[in-house]
């Protein structure tokens, strides 16, 4: 997961760093650690945190595929082998539960979001 | 001493297919208080000198050669930690687009606050003050309620207000406006102008102004440069230049006015555009579009195509073109004979 983050950071980064904004900061005279990590950086994250919420989803499911090949117990190793046995109300538990997960994660994220970017306004707060 | 000196200045971009000399031969000084504009086509290099200036050129560009020289100092060899003294402290720009300047995700009060404490060591509760009195200066409507919006939240008009006051902040001594009303509709942008003069007469600031229009130059600045293919063709005072353009680019452009046109024909216009800076013409890099020909047979004299012309004082003016004397010979005939 981490290069995906690493290579997405740097493109975006390479994009941000040429926008008018933060030539602007510069000629503002702010040092370039502040026009780094605040300037760049916050219009970085937007799109990296998007994809990262993708990223917990698709993680949670392949535990399936890690848990298998390793053999190790857990929630995956058991989803399969309640196909294997055909234990219906088992697969429907476990399916349910990661969709739970799926929906909180990604309301997080959204959330997160919504605090990192301002012109996402969530419902209920005035503008 | 001028406050500001530039001289000589020489900037090139470093590409594949070898260097451009983006700007050559640049020279000119600002008073304290003096208002010059810059004025030329697209691609000319007004926005290149004005960013050379504060030694902002985005790479491959970089200054190659001459001075630029602010109080005594010489930017363009001074550290990347002296510059950031004068960035926005003593010298600060406006920039073209008000939609792309500000950053989206910092709220108007924190961009403004973070540039004066970038410089000054002073509380937030200070600073915040400061910005509040700056943003009403340039009047915006209920700049409390605007300390805490963020640039998405403000319209076109009030954006560049907003980068109006962020260059006084500090109190600057010079201000470069590259093109600061071009991304604005036509209705805000005589007020935004206005605004600007007026604000750097109260304070006495020296502004720079880029832009194409020659109304508003001739209107704001007292002296004034014409740049074609990234060197100057005239400098001097706006008045002489506008009211008697000596060469022949700048009476084209003059001539290209809607006003200069005779109602219910063409504009007037410059043939031609403009060459690309990384293949020029020989000699006199204006001489392809140029209205001074060979009677005779055509075509341009040899002058023109063979040697760069130097300046020739002409008045308060000094014009790069090897055809000035015999202009003003000929009109000096003209008015003899009429």
């Amino acid at each position: 997961m981490l290069p995906l983050f690493i290579r997405l950071i740097r493109a975006e980064m390479m994009e941000v760093l040429q926008s008018d904004y933060v030539k602007y900061a510069r000629a503002k005279g702010i040092s370039m650690r502040r026009v780094y990590f605040v300037h760049a950086l916050k219009n970085t994250m937007l799109p990296v945190i998007t994809v990262g919420g993708v990223q917990i989803g698709t993680m949670v499911a392949y535990t399936i595929l890690t848990e298998t090949v390793f053999q190790w117990p857990g929630m995956g190793l058991m989803f399969l082998d309640a196909i294997n046995r055909a234990d219906i109300p088992l697969i429907i538990s476990y399916l349910m539960i990661v969709g739970v997960i799926f929906v909180v994660t990604n309301t997080i994220v959204d959330l997160i979001y919504g605090l990192v970017n301002p012109t996402v306004k969530l419902t209920g707060k005035p503008a | 001493m001028a406050l500001l000196e530039v001289t000589n200045l020489d900037v090139r971009f470093g590409l594949r297919q070898g260097e451009v000399r983006a700007l050559r031969d640049v020279n000119f000084t600002l008073e304290r208080g003096e208002r010059l504009g810059i004025v030329g086509e697209s691609g000319a290099g007004k926005s290149v000198a004005a960013f050379s200036l504060l030694n902002l050129i985005a790479k491959p560009g970089f200054i190659a050669g001459g001075s630029i020289s602010f109080e005594g100092k010489t930017l363009n060899t001074m550290s990347e930690r002296g510059l950031r003294k004068v960035r926005g402290n003593r010298i600060s720009m406006i920039f073209q687009d008000p939609m792309m300047t500000l950053n989206p995700v910092l709220s108007i009060g924190q961009q403004m606050i973070e540039c004066l404490k970038a410089h000054r060591r002073i509380s937030s509760r200070e600073a915040r003050a400061i910005s509040l009195d700056k943003l009403r200066q340039v009047q915006i409507p209920s700049p409390e309620t605007r300390l805490d919006q963020y640039p998405h939240e403000l319209s076109g008009g009030m954006r560049q207000r907003v980068i109006i006051a962020i260059a006084l902040l500090l109190d600057p001594d010079i201000i470069i406006a590259d093109e600061p009303t071009t991304a604005l509709d036509v209705t805000i942008q005589a007020e935004i102008m206005a605004l600007l003069l007026e604000l750097c007469e109260q304070h006495n600031v020296g502004l720079i102004l880029i832009t194409h229009d020659l109304g508003v130059v001739s209107q704001v600045t007292q002296r004034m440069l014409v740049m074609y293919a990234g060197r100057v063709i005239e400098q001097g005072s706006t008045r002489e230049i506008i009211n008697d353009p000596q060469h022949p680019y700048t009476q084209g452009l003059i001539n290209a006015l809607p006003q200069m046109a005779t109602p219910g024909e063409k504009l007037n216009q410059i043939r031609g555009t403009m060459p690309s800076l990384s293949n020029l013409p020989s000699g006199c890099a204006f001489h392809p579009r140029c209205n001074f020909i060979n009677r005779a047979d055509g075509k341009p004299r040899p002058a023109c195509t063979e040697q760069v012309p130097g300046f020739v004082e002409s008045g308060n003016c000094r014009v790069a073109c090897h055809m000035v004397a015999e202009m003003l010979e000929d009109r000096r005939l003209k008015e003899e004979s009429s």
